[in-house]
């Protein structure tokens, strides 16, 4: 009868939980290992490098165990996730944080844990942690406005895509671009600047609006390459020629460059950060020392020495 | 053929009990399903992790329990939500005002626009949906003019003291949802307010007849559905250390499916507060159990989509009974 | 008996749900080309029954026999494949649509182009399908111009349309008019004169021994007696039905009847009634007749605050008032039993004693805090005032049956001491059993000195209750009579607009 169908039913449906339940993992296997905890802000491609170079590590290091999750943009998903990775008892954590000050709680947590944390690719504000792995975000910003100057000169308009509000990589990179041109030459001039969150689509459709607004914009400095790569379609579409310059060097951006069309993307060492925050934070385990900054640097990817660029990448795979 | 001394039948009583109290039986069978899959997830840390996980989206669905009773549904807590954080924290940050006023400054902006969700849905008679819907886009906007598009960050740390700290040993916004859940059993089951809720949700014309005042209830459900909002946003900005206007997005979803899960009725006229604490544990309990299980977060969206599925076809299904 | 004459037997019916048996062995044999009425209280297990035949039940044991053939019904469509079709009490038609979808829903005749079915058709064998019944509509119309009593005729076309061998007919005649209920008798002899069964569930007796053969009658989900309608008079069939004698059905008493109450001049609601006026004196009956869509509720929701007047004048107690909502209307002692207590009279889904309270629960209540005992005080009372049969309290009310859910209504009224009642079509859809005790609680109300409104459309009621009747036609007032002048002739004169 139909109240029986309906009973069925149910029970299929709360199965379902148990059968994927089923596939994941349950406990950590061979107690020996180290268990690091690797919590990611969200799924760029860039940090999606990140974390895979990580997890190429550990699977170089037999000792080494990773478990990852992801907050998929959202702070207090990763306040929550990092909790999680506490409760399941890892030996260390790598947290790659989504903005500066939200997670500065739970980094006392974790230390109060007597846990060592290693942060990646971006920190908070509260130092209270052991390492921080990553790349100088200035650096990028200062090759950024070395291009422009080179390229264009001491004087032009530029507009700005930045990635997230309050985000390291998003004040790193300004900072770094106003002290090599904007403080040193004011004939420079913003014509505007806006946050693209990172992403493509916005980058797209907020360089559509600045090509309707300005009649004369001498280069696009985008703070990542997604975000690039939509400013460039929005120029290519409208017939212009403006330059556009990215960071990143993702795989996508270099065959940009390559064909001549991006003019200038600034290579973060995701290979190098993923690694070593592996690399590091087992080494806290097992009772290391190691300094506080593991600086990554970052190398300029233009027109040049793109092709040479490619080659070194397809060498990791 | 006499076959009737066969089978002993079931009182209907305790089936209707059994049918009230359903999601309790479902939370049940859920601990004993996760003590058996992970150890780790009976540990008091790990409790204490859930019970403040679900502590702002049980706020939220406090007040969402009350609308849905009346039959009604607000889409736009995740957004009132938002509009108090961005708020608190600007006062909070560029004003002198005391933590404690800018605490009821928030309260007072959640409840005033819930009030606006009110006033269009029981005088302009617009449909729930489309009002709340409609206040969802204006306050998401409202919001970003605040915060002037940017996350509000570096707070007063004393501000932060409301999302981080402790009292007794236990999280401050355990203690909001505890006192949040507490005024609104109270209000629910015994005050005459709860009771025209009740009234409203089960039959809005027999209510009016009988001489209930129907706007003004409806009006004052919302402005608690936006209070409770406001809350919410006190408790999350004080929490990340940061007024973010794109705080709250799809929370109305989360609390929605609590007052569900926990036994209320879409159609109106049934559900507690109890039940809604069960919803909100209930989902705690299934994203808490996939991390621990490290289930990927796309699979996590599937299942938390199936149980409220599953939430309303038992409540489609027992909704019947009783003709 | 020839088995060859029956075109349906049910054996040995039984049905059991939780807590409750609904049938027990239950037999019903209906000849061909016969009427066969099925009557019993709220309760009796007759829509039970009924539902076994349809397929919307199982029926736990016992067979069904078709002209001879055991069959298995599992589903409508079933039912509709061995010739049983239903018109059912709740109209389930689409307003916005046509005559002519509501009646072919589902049998829309296709056009030359496969998948697409042609309009013109559709209202061609609409319109024949309407001849031949005998109904006089226009199937281009929209069924939501229709008033109430055409669109149940519409369902009553739609079923006949399956050209069935069985037709159960539930309660066909509640909404309808004097003029469509003879329609309807008319239509169902010529049915019967070409062999088709039908099988036909009613209150109201009068219209069973006008027009029915035999009739089986169910109490408790059993049957109590079968009979041939010849053999039968109303109160053995009474007495068989609530088994005990019912003599005296219109309990009606003689009451002091005190001064004027209330006084209605020149009410008026444009577009709905106008210039209406009357007076209702405390511990009067005032029956308020007429035939469906003269405006009798309209008017008295106006009274009690739901709907706004246009113009004219209130005065209780000789004082002018002004009534803008339901709560005025309550503050000056009025209550009001509405017309549908499932639309506007109950919380299905509360309980009986949230239900009783709903009018007063200010008085249970202390700064706003509920006082549980208080409550539950006053609803027992009630209870066992109106003898409600209910398990307990707390039950939900969608659980009891018709008569005593209108009974909680009752109560609820009660409860807040009102002085003028309103009832409208208290008695609609209830047994015979309750339908007296309603009848007898009136006569004690008046009795204690409260006003009562009547709206009724069933004659013996408005004569049998009424200490006075007044008629209205089409939104206007037409006509007021006295208990003594009151005949049915005389009312429905004035209620089809003769003078």
């Amino acid at each position: 009868m139909n109240t029986k169908k309906r009973m069925v039913f149910l029970l299929a449906i709360l199965m379902v939980p148990a059968i994927l339940f089923a596939g994941g993992q349950s406990e950590p296997v061979g107690k020996k290992k180290i268990v690091i905890g690797l919590s990611m802000s969200a799924h760029t491609q860039f940090l999606t490098n990140v974390s895979t170079a990580a997890q190429r590590q550990a699977d170089r290091m037999d000792d080494v165990q990773l478990i990852v999750v992801n907050a998929n943009n959202d702070v207090l998903k990763q306040i929550n996730d990092v909790e999680t990775l506490l409760v399941q008892g890892v030996d260390a954590i790598i947290l790659n944080p989504l903005d500066k000050v939200g997670l500065g709680g739970i980094v006392d947590t974790v230390k109060k844990a007597g846990i060592p944390m290693v942060q990646v690719n971006t920190y908070t504000t509260n130092d209270a942690y052991d390492v921080y792995v990553g790349s100088n975000e200035e650096a990028a910003g200062e090759i950024q406005g070395k291009w422009a100057l080179e390229n264009i000169g001491e004087k032009g308009n530029i507009v700005i895509l930045y990635g997230v509000m309050g985000h390291s990589g998003q004040l790193g990179r300004f900072a770094g671009l106003k002290s090599e041109l904007l403080d040193k030459y004011p004939g420079w001039k913003i014509l505007a600047d806006q946050t693209g969150d990172w992403k493509r689509d916005e980058g797209l459709r907020i360089t559509e609006d600045w090509i309707q607004r300005f009649k004369k914009i001498d280069v696009i400095a985008a703070q990542n390459d997604e975000m690039a790569m939509g400013a460039l379609q929005a120029v290519r579409e409208a017939g212009l020629n403006i330059p556009v310059l990215g960071v990143d060097a993702t795989p996508d951006a270099i065959n940009s460059v390559l064909k001549g069309e991006l003019a200038l993307t600034v290579f973060q060492d995701y290979e190098g950060q993923g690694s070593q925050s592996v690399k590091i934070a087992a080494g806290l385990v097992k009772g290391e020392k190691y300094d506080k900054l593991a600086i990554i640097p970052y190398v300029e990817v233009n027109q040049g020495n793109a092709e040479e660029f490619k080659d070194k990448l397809s060498s990791w795979k | 053929m006499n076959s009737g001394n066969k089978k002993q039948l079931i009182p209907a009583q305790y089936k209707e009990l059994l049918i009230k109290y359903k999601m309790f039986l479902i939370l049940f069978i859920m601990i004993i399903f996760m003590t058996i899959a992970s150890d780790v997830f009976l540990t008091p840390r790990n409790i204490t992790n859930i019970i403040r996980q679900i502590s702002i989206n049980g706020i939220l669905a406090t007040g969402m329990t009350f609308v849905i009773i009346t039959g009604g549904i607000d889409l736009s807590v995740g957004s009132i939500l938002a509009v108090s954080g961005v708020l608190a924290a600007f006062l909070v940050k560029n004003t002198e005002i005391p933590i404690a006023i800018v605490f009821i400054m928030s309260l007072l902006a959640g409840g005033a626009l819930g009030s606006i969700n009110g006033v269009v849905i029981a005088r302009l008679n617009v449909p729930p949906f489309i009002a709340t819907l409609a206040l969802m886009t204006a306050g998401r906007g409202l919001a970003y003019r605040i915060s002037n598009g940017r996350p509000i960050v570096d707070l007063n740390p004393a501000y932060l003291m409301i999302g981080r700290g402790e009292f007794l040993g236990i999280a401050n916004p355990i203690w909001l949802m505890i006192i949040v859940l507490i005024i609104g059993y109270i209000l629910l089951q015994h005050t005459k307010f709860g009771r025209f809720v009740y009234y409203i949700g089960g039959n809005e014309e027999a209510a009016r007849v009988s001489g209930i005042n129907v706007r003004r209830i409806k009006i004052l459900v919302y402005t608690l559905a936006g209070v409770c909002a406001g809350l919410g946003g006190i408790a999350l900005s004080s929490r990340i250390n940061s007024g973010q206007p794109q705080a709250g997005l799809t929370y109305e979803l989360d609390a929605i499916a609590a007052v569900i899960i926990g036994g209320t009725s879409l159609s109106g006229g049934i559900g507690t507060i109890g039940g809604t604490l069960v919803g909100a544990f209930i989902i705690g309990i299934i994203n808490n159990g996939m991390n621990l299980m490290n289930v990927s977060p796309f699979n996590q969206m599937i299942v938390l989509g199936l149980v409220i599925l599953g939430a309303v076809v038992l409540d489609m299904q027992t909704a019947g009974k009783g003709k | 008996m020839l088995e060859e004459n029956n075109i349906l037997k049910m054996q040995d019916i039984s049905k059991s749900f939780p807590g409750v048996r609904a049938l027990n062995d239950v037999d019903l044999t209906v000849k061909k080309g016969e009427i066969h009425a099925l009557i019993g209280e709220n309760g009796a297990g007759k829509s039970t029954l009924m539902k076994v035949l349809l397929g919307l039940y199982d029926q736990d044991s016992g067979d069904i026999i078709i002209n001879g053939n055991h069959v298995r019904i599992n589903n409508p469509h079933d039912a509709l494949s061995l010739g049983i079709s239903m018109i059912h009490q709740e109209l389930s038609l689409v307003p916005d649509r046509t005559i002519a979808e509501n009646i072919l829903m589902g049998r829309e005749p296709k056009s030359k182009i496969p998948g697409i079915f042609s309009w013109n058709k559709l209202f061609d064998d609409a319109d024949k399908l309407l001849k031949e019944i005998g109904m006089k509509y226009n199937s281009r119309d929209y069924v939501k111009n229709l008033t109430v009593a055409g669109q149940q005729m519409i369902e009553i076309a739609r079923a006949l349309s399956y050209k069935s061998d069985i037709i159960i007919m539930d309660e066909p005649t509640s909404a309808l008019t004097d003029t469509e209920v003879d329609l309807l008798f008319a239509i169902m002899r010529k049915l019967k004169k070409s062999g088709i069964s039908i099988i036909f569930i009613s209150h109201k007796i009068d219209e069973l021994f006008e027009i029915a053969d035999r009739t089986t009658v169910l109490r408790d989900g059993k049957v109590v007696g079968v009979r041939d309608n010849a053999d039968l008079n109303k109160s053995e069939l009474i007495a068989m039905m609530v088994g005990r004698e019912l003599t005296n059905i219109f309990p009606k008493e003689v009451v002091e009847i005190g001064e004027v109450f209330l006084e209605a001049n020149h009410l008026t609601r444009t577009g709905v009634f106008e210039d209406v006026s009357f007076k209702v004196r405390k511990g009067e009956i005032l029956g308020l007749s007429g035939l469906m869509g003269a405006g009798r509720t309209e008017v008295m929701r106006t009274i009690f605050g739901i709907d706004s007047l246009t113009s004219g004048e209130l005065l209780v107690d000789g004082k002018i008032v002004h009534i803008k909502t339901p709560s005025d209307a309550i503050k000056l002692g009025f209550g009001m039993v509405t017309e549908d207590r499932k639309k506007e009279g109950l919380a299905l889904v509360r309980s009986v004693k949230e239900n009783i309270s709903m009018a007063t629960m200010k008085d249970y209540c202390k700064h706003s805090y509920i006082i549980n005992r208080k409550e539950i005080i006053n609803s027992k009372k009630f209870i066992e005032m109106l003898s409600i049969k209910t398990p307990s309290p707390k039950v939900r009310i969608g659980s009891l049956s018709g008569g005593n859910q209108q009974k909680a209504v009752l109560a609820k009224w009660l409860a807040t001491d009102c002085r003028l009642m309103i009832l409208d079509e208290p008695t609609r859809g209830i047994d015979v059993g309750a339908k007296s005790e309603i009848h007898r609680l009136m006569t004690q109300f008046a009795k204690k000195g409260m006003a009562i409104i009547m709206i009724s459309s069933e004659m013996p009621e408005i004569l049998g209750m009424s200490d006075r009747v007044i008629v209205m036609h089409r939104g206007r007032f037409k006509g007021e009579l006295t208990r003594a002048e009151a005949t049915q002739e005389k009312i429905m004169h004035l209620a089809i607009g003769e003078n």
